[in-house]
């Protein structure tokens, strides 16, 4: 017994001093691994967008709806800036080049509370006015992105196709008449472009910021009189910028 | 007639039939009959209920790959497909291989599928309920009682499984019972007054696929081509309409009328074909196009086709992408989907009419849906949450032209969100909360005006609903499988604003208790 426990003994030494001969007399330095942008992810997004919208013409359709056909001469604009937080979500997939070139495709969603208002004279009834409001709620869009990557850090371009929900309100009182209120839902496609940087502050999760510029050109909205059941056409005509930031969680492609 | 005979039959025996559901719970809580969701897929994978399923209908991970895989998975006690099968064993050996699902499941033995017997994967449901509403339905409900109806409805037949061994089918026949959907009717001069298009047998959901694997350099695709009759039936998520929660429904409450159109509208009364793909086991993506069968087809399936809004101008195209990252036993899912359709509407659906014209105009309907979904596989249970939203934009240009509609655009927006647990493996437990909430614009014409103060109505509805249910038979195999399987579920619904208003809303809070057969 005690022959065996000696012979483990000078076993587990011999043993040792053979690892420790394979140890390197000084550690290498450790090689920094590059972040890999190749994959998948999901995030949120927090920003503010702000809006710019031309309505021809609201005046037109209130007077010459309500009052009588030929009421109104002239055309009247009216551009109310609605502005307002902007909050939502994206999944998207990126593939880095060996060149560090990553190019991608994002889908994002966002819900808006861009909101702006605007007064207006109603000429063809002295005195009255209409209260035309403007909201943006719903901004969605689908993106292809290319950059380029500085290990973990990502600038990039993006442009692609979008939609704006968006809903219109004019409403007042008009002398002798009486209260009116006129509503009016669009969904208006359009295209973004835009551009960032992603920083990736670990091996699963990058924050970003980002603006975006959105255009969704001109075109007619039919409105509805909620009290006489009456309708008109008012055309308007809107750009979006957003400028937002957010957090993605990554998700590696299996093998890599 | 044979039908409402038996149902009037029922509904004088009341209490009988109460007693049926309690004696059918009873028998099913002390059977020592093992089963599974749909028996011809347990049959043809050898796998209990519980391998797909944390609550049928709803599916597990592994429920979603044999799903995705085209129902052609093989390895249970029986042949596969009535051809030579064993390639199905091989592809379902090389989806196991790429995505380590072996691990959840045990391998089948190495048994040659040619020497096993052929049984055609042919299953059938039934359920049976009582329903309560918290107050009696307003007449005339004949051939219903105005309240605590009991009523066995619908019973279904499934052709659920391989036919090759890389196509599949899940394909529904059901039976309506003619007491809880209204049937046709004639006057006492022989003149219809209502739809003569209603049949009680018809076609349900059905998703026939075509599904195979690929490697191409580090990316591994499962892709398919699915054919089906229902948007979202295809889908491999519970969060999508057409297997969203709640998965039986009296038949007999009232439910809120207003929904979006890719929440059913179309279902059964469409056909569509699609191409799909799973990446890396990891990006779900995929495109099918919808178009309504013409008339005569919908007739000849037993489909009333205006039980349809109307006729789908052009190809309505469906989108869904899904993202599914799993760790360990976390399952996350999001992604989005959606439908854009052009209805014509039937230009006169008067019963003595029969126009089958439809208006040149069309309505135009734009969903986008999002939807999230986790689950965690304990020891001995199941955790899911899942959430959902879908956002409807509604351009009606015909149905605003035609005055059937005060607003020329609209919107409708649906949200759920529910809570899931899943208790044992046998005598399981199910407890499912679900919020819900429809709003959208308010239309005069479309939804009625509020007779106190003559605003027009919202289509406005919410409350919450929870469920407990009882599935004897999750995860054992003994004497009986593969044939048998039951749910015993009892349903709670609680409106806290239904069609538009407050007033009354509780008196269609529902009490549904319901046992739920598939042999």
């Amino acid at each position: 017994m005690k022959k065996l426990i000696v012979a483990n003994l000078l076993a587990l030494t011999l043993a040792g001093q053979a690892i420790a001969a394979d140890l390197p007399t000084q550690a290498a330095p450790p090689i920094a691994q590059r972040f890999n942008w190749t994959g998948c992810y999901a995030g949120m997004h927090l920003g503010g967008g702000f809006a710019n919208k031309n309505i021809t013409d609201p005046v037109f359709l209130v007077q010459d709806t309500l009052i009588a056909p030929g009421t109104t001469t002239g055309v009247t604009t009216v551009s109310p800036q609605p502005s307002g937080v902007v909050l939502g979500a994206q999944i998207g997939c990126d593939y880095e080049f060996a060149s560090s070139v990553v190019i991608g495709v994002e889908g994002a969603v966002s819900g808006s509370t861009m909101r702006g208002t605007r007064v207006v004279g109603l000429p063809g009834s002295p005195g009255d006015s209409a209260l035309v409001q403007v909201n943006t709620d719903f901004l969605p869009s689908l993106t292809a992105r290319i950059g380029y990557a500085f290990d973990n850090v990502l600038l990039y371009a993006r442009g692609g196709a979008a939609l704006a929900g968006d809903q219109f309100e004019i409403s007042g009182t008009l002398t002798g008449i009486g209260p009116y209120d006129f509503r009016g839902l669009d969904n208006r496609f359009g295209w973004v472009v835009g551009g960032g940087v992603d920083w990736a502050f670990s091996r699963d999760w990058s924050a970003f910021v980002e603006y975006d510029y959105y255009q969704f050109g001109s075109t007619n909205v039919l409105m509805t009189d909620q009290i006489s059941g009456l309708s008109g056409l008012v055309n308007y005509s809107q750009h979006v910028q957003v400028v937002k930031g957010g957090v993605n969680f990554h998700v590696w492609w299996p093998g890599l | 007639m044979r039908g409402q005979y038996f149902y009037r039959l029922l509904q004088r025996c009341g209490f009988a039939a109460i007693a049926l559901v309690g004696l059918v719970a009873l028998l099913t809580i002390f059977s020592t009959s093992p089963a599974t969701a749909l028996p011809s897929f347990a049959r043809q994978t050898g796998q209990p209920c519980g391998t797909c399923h944390t609550d049928f209908p709803a599916l597990t991970p592994f429920g979603r790959r044999f799903k995705l895989m085209g129902y052609t998975t093989g390895g249970g006690p029986y042949r596969t497909t009535p051809f030579s099968s064993n390639a199905a064993r091989d592809v379902q050996a090389e989806y196991n291989r790429l995505l380590g699902y072996a691990e959840t499941v045990k391998a089948p033995p190495p048994v040659d599928d040619n020497s096993k017997t052929w049984v055609p994967p042919i299953s059938a449901m039934a359920i049976v309920g009582f329903t309560h509403t918290q107050a009696d339905q307003p007449s005339p409900q004949d051939p219903l009682n105005p309240n605590n109806n009991s009523v066995y409805s619908p019973f279904s037949m499934f052709w659920g499984g391989a036919i090759t061994s890389n196509i599949g089918a899940f394909a529904q026949v059901t039976y309506n019972n003619p007491g809880s959907v209204a049937g046709p009717s004639f006057s006492s001069t022989g003149q219809p007054t209502s739809s003569p298009f209603v049949h009680t047998w018809t076609w349900d959901n059905t998703d026939v696929r075509f599904a195979g694997t690929a490697n191409i350099g580090w990316l591994d695709f499962v892709y398919g081509i699915t054919a089906n009759n229902n948007p979202t039936v295809q889908d491999l998520w519970n969060t999508t309409p057409a297997w969203g929660f709640p998965y039986a429904v009296s038949t007999v409450a009232p439910t809120p009328a207003a929904g979006t159109v890719i929440e059913g509208a179309f279902a059964a009364h469409v056909g569509g074909v699609g191409a799909y793909t799973m990446i890396n086991d990891l990006l779900y993506l995929e495109v099918t196009g919808y178009k309504t069968l013409p008339f005569s087809a919908q007739n000849a399936l037993g489909t009333d086709p205006f039980g349809a809004p109307g006729l789908l101008g052009n190809v309505s195209p469906y989108w869904r992408i899904a993202l599914e990252p799993h760790w360990g036993r976390n399952t996350l899912m999001i992604g989005t989907f959606g439908m854009y359709s052009e209805v014509h509407p039937w230009l006169n659906i008067a019963p003595i009419n029969f126009s089958t014209a439809v208006d040149t105009l069309a309505d135009k309907f734009t969903d986008i849906g999002f939807d999230s979904q986790y689950q965690y596989q304990g020891d001995n249970y199941w955790i899911t949450l899942r959430g959902s939203y879908i956002r409807e934009f509604q351009r009606l240009d015909s149905s605003f032209a035609s005055m059937a509609a005060f607003n020329p655009t609209n919107l409708l927006n649906s949200l759920k969100l529910q809570a899931s647990v899943a208790l044992g493996a046998d005598n399981r437990l199910v407890l499912t909360g679900q919020y819900f909430n429809v709003w959208g614009t308010a239309d005069a014409n479309l939804y009625g005006t509020d007779p106190l103060t003559g605003l027009a109505l919202t289509p406005n509805s919410n409350g919450f609903m929870t469920e407990i249910a009882y599935i004897p038979y999750g995860a054992s195999k003994s004497f009986g499988w593969p044939w048998f399987n039951a749910r015993i579920g009892l349903q709670y619904i609680y409106y806290n604003k239904f069609n538009g208003t407050t007033v009354a809303a509780q008196d269609n809070n529902t009490v549904f208790l319901h046992a739920w057969l598939a042999f």
